[in-house]
C-alpha cells in the first residue's frame, strides 16, 4: 500500500513538474518601437521558442521548470529574462537594446569626414581613371565638374568663381599648399603632385569649406589615401613624356602595406612629336619619387606615413607685355604626410603631422628669383561618435608657414628684359596660425542632417585683428537619390605671397549655397545657386589688386547613360562677377555667361574606351592697353592701361579634345594602351598678348594648340 | 537535356533552399509559432518565393512571383515594416533571375533596380539588410556599362559595413565571396572568394530558427566554392566540398548539378 502510494505522490509531483505555464509579452526598442519577428525562446530549447507579430506581442507555452528565456533580433543584443522573477498573469514587456558599434564599424564610419554629407562630390580612383578630361590626374578630374571654374588649363582647381589660391588641397588632413607641378606647363602632361594610385577617396567641395579645416575661404578638396589594399601590385608605364612604376605590397593583411612610386619625365620625345605646336617649350626634366607605407598596429591604432620628393625643371620662352625670352625653372621639393589614429568604441582620435620644404629658382632676363619655403602643420582631431544620430568633432591645428626669398626684381614691372634695371630684394615672410575649432553633425531624422561649425584663431603672428569663422549647413534627402543641401558660412584664408603682393594677406569670405542632386541608376542631375562675396587684397597683374569681389553663380550638369557602352554628360554654369578696386566696381576675373562642358564616352571593355570632350567658355576679361609713353631711364615705353579694368575680353575658348584606351589581359599581367589628342582642331584660344614695343600694335599668345600623347601602362598581380 | 536539368530543378528546389536538418528544426518550430497570430503572407516566405521562382521557370510564368509580390505590397501597405520590403527585395532579385534567364535584360534590369531602391531606402541597416542589397547590386552591375566600377566601389563599401556589423552571418560571407568572385581579375577580383567562402559554409543558416528570416546562401556557398575549385583546377578540394555539400544541402540541384564536372578527375 506504502509503494502504491509512493508511486502516486511521484506522479503527482512529476505531474506538477512537467506543467505548462502560458507566457505573453511584448518585445519593443528602447524607445517603445514594437520588434516584429524577434525571437523569443527557452534558454536551453531554442527550438521551442516563438516568434513576435507585427505588434511585438508573443506567446509562449512552456513548461514550469523552464526558468529562463532568451528575446533576440538581428541588430539588437540578445536577453535573458529570469522567468522566476515575472508573474505569468502580467504580460512580460521586453526592450531590446540595439547592438552596440563594433569597433570595425566604428572605424568604417570614422574614417569618413564628419562633413562627407555636404560634400558637392566624391570621387575615387576609378573615378579618375574613367574621368574624360582627368588623363589619369586626380585634381584635373575636378575640372569637368561644372563649379569648376579653372581657365588657364591648370590641374590647380578654381572653385566657383574663385582663385586657386583661396581653395585647399588636403592630404590626409594636411593642407598641401601649390599642389601642382611646374604650374607654367599647363596641359603638357604636368599636373598635381598626386599619385592616383595612392588614392581612397576625393570628397570636393565647391564652396563652403568644412571648418575642420583651415585656411580656405572657398573650396576645398579632401584627399584620403587607401585605407586597405585588396592585393600586391606591380605597374609599369611608359609614355611620350618618360617612364614610371609603381608598387603596391601587402604587410600584414589588407589594412598594413607600403606602396612605392617613381617617375621620370623629359621633353625630346614630345617636343619631337609635337614641335610645330610647342613653340614655346624649350625642354623639361623631372624627377619624383613617393612611398606611403600604412601599419595597422593593432584594432585601435593605425600609422600612415607619406613622403614625397620631386626635382623639377624647364625651360620655356616666356613673354610679358612687350617682352619675350627664355625663361628656366627649378624647383627641389620634399613633403611628408604622418597620420597617427585611434579608433575606440567611442570615438577617434587622429594626430595629423605634415612638413613641407622647397627650393626654387626662376630666371628670366632681368627677373631673378631664388624662394626658400617650408610649411610645418600639426593637427589633433577628435571625433566622437557614440550617439546614433549625432557626431561631433573638436581639434586644433598649428600651421607655419615661412617664406625666403632672394630676388632680383625689374625695376619697372613691364620691363622684363636683360637690358632693363632691376633691384634686389629679400624678404622673410612668415604666418603662423594657431586655430581651434568644433565641428557637429546631427541626423535629425530620415530625411534631414543639420552640421554646424566654428573656427577661432588662439594664437597669430603680424595678424593685427582676430577674425571668427562659422557655418552652418543642412540637408534634405526626401528619396535615397534626391538630396538638397543647404550652407552659410563665414571663411578665412591667407594669400600665398607674390610679387605683387609680397606678404601673407587675410582674406574673408561670406557664403550661401543650395544644392541639388539626384542620383538614378543611369543617370544623375546636379544643379547650384550660389552666392559669395569676398574680401581682402588679391593682386591681378603688377598694376592693380582688388580688395572685394561679388559672385552670383547657377550651374547645372546632367549625366546619363545610354545602353551599355555609352554615356554622355552636359554641364553649364552662369557665374556673374563684379570685382572693386579703389571704390569703383569693374568686370571679376571669372565673370562668364556660360562655362560649358560636355563628353561623350564610350567604353566596350573588349574593345575600346574612348572619351570626346568639349569645353567653351567666353574668353578671359582682360584690361586693355590704350597708348605708351617713353620712358628716359628705361629707354623704352609705359605702358597705359585702360581705367576701364576688365573691359575687353579674349575671344571665345572652345577646345575638343579625344583620349582613347585599349585593355589587354594576358595570364600574368595586363597592358592598358592610350593615346589622346588635346585640342583636337587646333584652335588657337587667346591666353595673352603679346605688344609691339611701343605699344601701338599687338599679337596673341594661345593655350596649348594641338598635341599628341601616347603610352602604356603594364601591370603584374 | 536543359528540359531535364529543369525538371530536376524543379523536383529538388521544391524542398526549399535550406538543408534537411534546418527543415526539420523549421517543422518543429511552426507549431510554436501558430500560437501567435503571425500573417500567412509571410509564413515560410523564402521558401514561398524560391518556389515561386521554380515554377516561374518550369511554366514560363510569372504568376506565381507576382502573387507573392502582391501579397507582400499589400502586407507593406498595411504594415510598413523593413522585414516586408526584405523580403519584397528578394523577390525582385529572383524576379530579375527569372527575366534574365528568359532573355529579357530589360525587364530584368527593371526588376534589380527595384529592388536595391527599396533597400536603399531601408533605415537602419542591419548586417542581412547590407548582404541583400549588395547581392542585389552585384547582380545588377552587368546592366550598368560604364557605371561598373563606381557601383562596385559601393558594393564593396556595402559589403565591409555588413562585416562590421556581423560577420558571422552566413550570406554576409557569402556575398562577400560571390562579389568577389565574379569581380575580374583585372579590377583586383578573384583574390579573396575562397576564403569568405570557406567562411559562409562553417556558420549557421540562422542562430535561432526563424521563418520570417533569412536563412538562405548555404548551398549557394558550397556551389560556388566547388565552381571556384574546379576553375582553378583543384580537383581533390572540389570533391571534398561537393561531398560536403551534398551532404549539408542534400537536395541541393545546384550542387548536384557540379557532379558532372567531377566525374573522372
Amino acid at each position: 500500500m506504502i509503494k502504491y502510494l509512493i508511486t502516486l505522490l511521484l506522479g503527482i509531483g512529476s505531474l506538477n513538474l512537467s506543467a505548462q505555464i502560458s507566457w505573453s509579452g511584448q518585445v519593443l526598442e528602447q524607445n517603445g518601437t514594437p520588434i516584429f519577428a524577434a525571437n523569443v525562446y527557452p534558454k536551453n530549447a531554442p527550438e521551442k521558442g516563438t516568434i513576435t507579430d507585427f505588434d511585438g506581442r508573443f506567446e509562449l507555452q512552456l513548461d514550469s521548470q523552464v526558468d529562463t528565456i532568451v528575446v533576440s533580433y538581428i541588430g539588437f543584443d540578445s536577453q535573458a529574462i529570469l522567468l522566476q522573477a515575472q508573474d505569468p498573469k502580467q504580460a512580460l514587456i521586453v526592450k531590446l537594446q540595439r547592438a552596440a558599434q563594433s569597433l570595425a564599424m566604428i572605424t568604417i564610419k570614422g574614417s569618413d569626414p564628419i562633413s562627407s554629407q555636404f560634400s558637392v562630390q566624391k570621387l575615387d580612383k576609378m573615378d579618375v581613371y574613367l574621368n574624360p578630361v582627368a588623363q589619369g590626374d586626380p585634381l584635373k578630374a575636378i575640372t569637368i565638374l561644372p563649379a569648376s571654374t579653372t581657365t588657364d588649363e591648370s590641374a590647380n582647381p578654381s572653385l566657383r568663381g574663385s582663385s586657386a589660391d583661396r581653395s585647399r588641397v588636403i592630404l590626409n588632413g594636411v593642407p598641401i599648399y601649390n599642389p601642382v607641378r611646374s604650374s607654367q606647363l599647363n596641359n603638357q602632361g604636368f599636373f598635381s603632385i598626386f599619385n592616383p594610385e595612392i588614392i581612397e577617396e576625393m570628397q570636393v567641395y565647391a564652396s563652403n569649406p568644412p571648418l575642420i579645416y583651415g585656411n580656405s575661404s572657398a573650396g576645398l578638396v579632401d584627399i584620403q589615401t587607401n585605407q586597405s589594399l585588396g592585393e600586391d601590385q606591380f605597374q609599369l608605364s611608359t609614355h611620350l613624356t618618360g617612364a614610371g612604376l609603381f608598387l603596391s605590397k601587402r604587410l600584414k593583411q589588407d589594412s598594413s602595406f607600403v606602396q612605392a612610386y617613381s617617375n621620370w619625365q623629359f621633353s625630346d620625345a614630345f617636343i619631337g612629336l609635337n614641335r610645330a605646336n610647342t613653340p614655346r617649350l624649350k625642354g623639361f626634366s623631372t624627377k619624383d619619387v613617393g612611398i606611403n607605407f600604412r601599419w595597422k598596429l593593432n584594432q585601435g591604432w593605425t600609422f600612415n606615413s607619406l613622403h614625397y620628393a620631386i626635382d623639377e625643371g624647364y625651360d620655356f620662352l616666356a613673354a610679358s607685355l612687350s617682352f619675350e625670352a627664355l625663361a628656366s625653372a627649378q624647383k627641389q621639393r620634399y613633403f611628408t604626410v604622418n597620420n597617427l589614429i585611434y579608433n575606440s568604441l567611442n570615438g577617434i582620435l587622429s594626430i595629423n603631422m605634415g612638413y613641407n620644404t622647397s627650393t626654387s629658382r626662376f630666371t628670366q632676363a632681368n627677373l631673378r628669383t631664388r624662394t626658400e619655403a617650408e610649411h610645418s602643420y600639426l593637427g589633433l582631431n577628435y571625433k566622437h561618435l557614440a550617439w546614433r544620430n549625432l557626431v561631433w568633432q573638436v581639434g586644433l591645428s598649428f600651421d607655419h608657414q615661412n617664406q625666403q626669398t632672394r630676388d632680383s626684381i625689374p625695376l619697372f614691372f613691364f620691363a622684363i628684359d636683360p637690358e632693363a634695371p632691376s633691384y634686389f630684394q629679400a624678404r622673410n615672410m612668415k604666418l603662423q596660425q594657431v586655430e581651434s575649432y568644433a565641428f557637429a553633425s546631427w541626423e535629425a531624422n530620415k530625411d534631414w542632417t543639420l552640421s554646424v561649425g566654428i573656427r577661432i584663431p588662439l594664437a597669430l603672428d603680424e595678424i593685427a585683428y582676430p577674425y571668427f569663422s562659422y557655418q552652418a549647413a543642412s540637408r534634405y534627402q526626401w528619396r535615397d537619390q534626391d538630396q538638397v543641401l543647404f550652407s552659410a558660412g563665414q571663411y578665412h584664408s591667407f594669400s600665398t605671397p607674390s610679387f605683387f603682393i609680397p606678404s601673407y594677406q587675410l582674406l574673408k569670405a561670406q557664403q550661401l549655397a543650395v544644392e541639388y542632386s539626384s542620383q538614378q541608376e543611369t543617370s544623375n542631375w546636379q544643379a547650384a545657386i550660389y552666392a559669395k562675396g569676398e574680401q581682402g587684397e588679391v593682386g591681378n597683374n603688377g598694376f592693380f589688386s582688388m580688395d572685394q569681389l561679388s559672385t552670383i553663380g547657377v550651374e547645372a550638369s546632367y549625366q546619363q547613360q545610354m545602353g551599355e557602352h555609352w554615356q554622355w554628360t552636359l554641364a553649364n554654369a552662369y557665374i556673374r562677377q563684379r570685382m572693386r578696386v579703389d571704390g569703383r566696381r569693374y568686370t571679376g576675373p571669372r565673370d562668364f555667361n556660360y562655362f560649358f562642358k560636355g563628353s561623350l564616352q564610350y567604353q566596350h571593355p573588349k574593345l575600346f574606351t574612348a572619351a570626346f570632350t568639349y569645353l567653351s567658355q567666353p574668353g578671359n576679361p582682360y584690361t586693355p592697353i590704350e597708348g605708351s609713353v617713353f620712358v628716359e631711364e628705361l629707354g623704352g615705353y609705359k605702358p597705359l592701361f585702360s581705367t576701364q579694368l576688365n573691359s575687353t575680353r579674349f575671344d571665345t575658348y572652345n577646345r575638343f579634345d579625344l583620349n582613347i584606351s585599349r585593355y589587354f589581359q594576358f595570364e600574368r599581367y595586363s597592358l592598358v594602351a592610350f593615346a589622346s589628342v588635346a585640342n583636337i582642331f587646333n584652335l588657337r584660344n587667346e591666353r595673352d598678348l603679346l605688344y609691339e614695343a611701343d605699344y601701338s600694335s599687338y599679337a596673341f599668345d594661345y593655350y596649348q594648340l594641338r598635341s599628341f600623347f601616347v603610352g602604356f601602362v603594364w601591370q603584374w598581380n | 537535356m536543359k528540359n531535364l536539368l529543369l525538371i530536376c530543378l524543379l523536383l529538388t528546389a521544391c524542398q526549399g533552399n535550406t538543408s534537411e536538418a534546418e527543415i526539420a528544426r523549421l517543422t518543429n518550430y511552426t507549431t510554436h509559432y501558430e500560437l501567435v497570430n503571425v500573417d500567412p503572407k509571410l509564413a515560410n516566405i523564402e521558401g514561398r518565393i524560391y518556389d515561386s521562382f521554380v515554377q516561374g521557370i518550369m511554366t514560363k510564368e510569372t504568376k506565381q512571383m507576382e502573387a507573392i509580390g502582391e501579397q507582400l505590397a499589400e502586407l507593406y501597405q498595411e504594415r510598413q515594416h523593413k522585414l516586408i520590403q526584405y523580403w519584397r527585395s528578394y523577390l525582385q532579385y529572383y524576379t530579375a533571375i527569372y527575366h534574365m534567364q528568359a532573355g529579357d535584360a530589360k525587364q530584368s534590369e527593371k526588376a534589380c533596380d527595384q529592388g536595391i531602391a527599396w533597400m536603399k531606402a531601408l533605415s537602419d541597416k542591419n548586417a542581412e539588410d547590407y548582404a541583400l542589397l549588395a547581392m542585389l547590386q552585384g547582380f545588377g552591375i552587368q546592366f550598368k556599362g560604364m557605371r561598373a566600377m563606381f557601383i562596385s566601389g559601393t558594393i564593396k563599401k556595402n559589403l565591409k559595413k555588413a562585416r562590421a556589423l556581423d560577420a558571422e552571418n552566413l550570406r554576409v560571407q557569402f556575398v562577400s565571396g560571390s562579389n568577389d568572385y565574379y569581380t575580374p581579375a583585372k579590377y583586383g577580383g578573384g583574390k579573396e572568394a575562397e576564403k569568405y567562402l570557406l567562411k559562409a559554409i562553417s556558420l549557421p543558416a540562422q542562430r535561432n530558427p526563424n521563418e520570417m528570416l533569412p536563412s538562405w546562401g548555404m548551398q549557394e556557398a558550397y556551389e560556388m566554392l566547388i565552381k571556384l575549385y574546379i576553375k582553378a583546377e583543384r580537383w581533390d578540394e572540389a570533391k571534398t566540398y561537393f561531398n560536403k555539400g551534398t551532404e549539408a544541402c542534400p537536395n541541393s540541384y545546384m550542387i548536384h548539378q557540379l557532379a558532372a564536372k567531377l566525374v573522372g578527375k
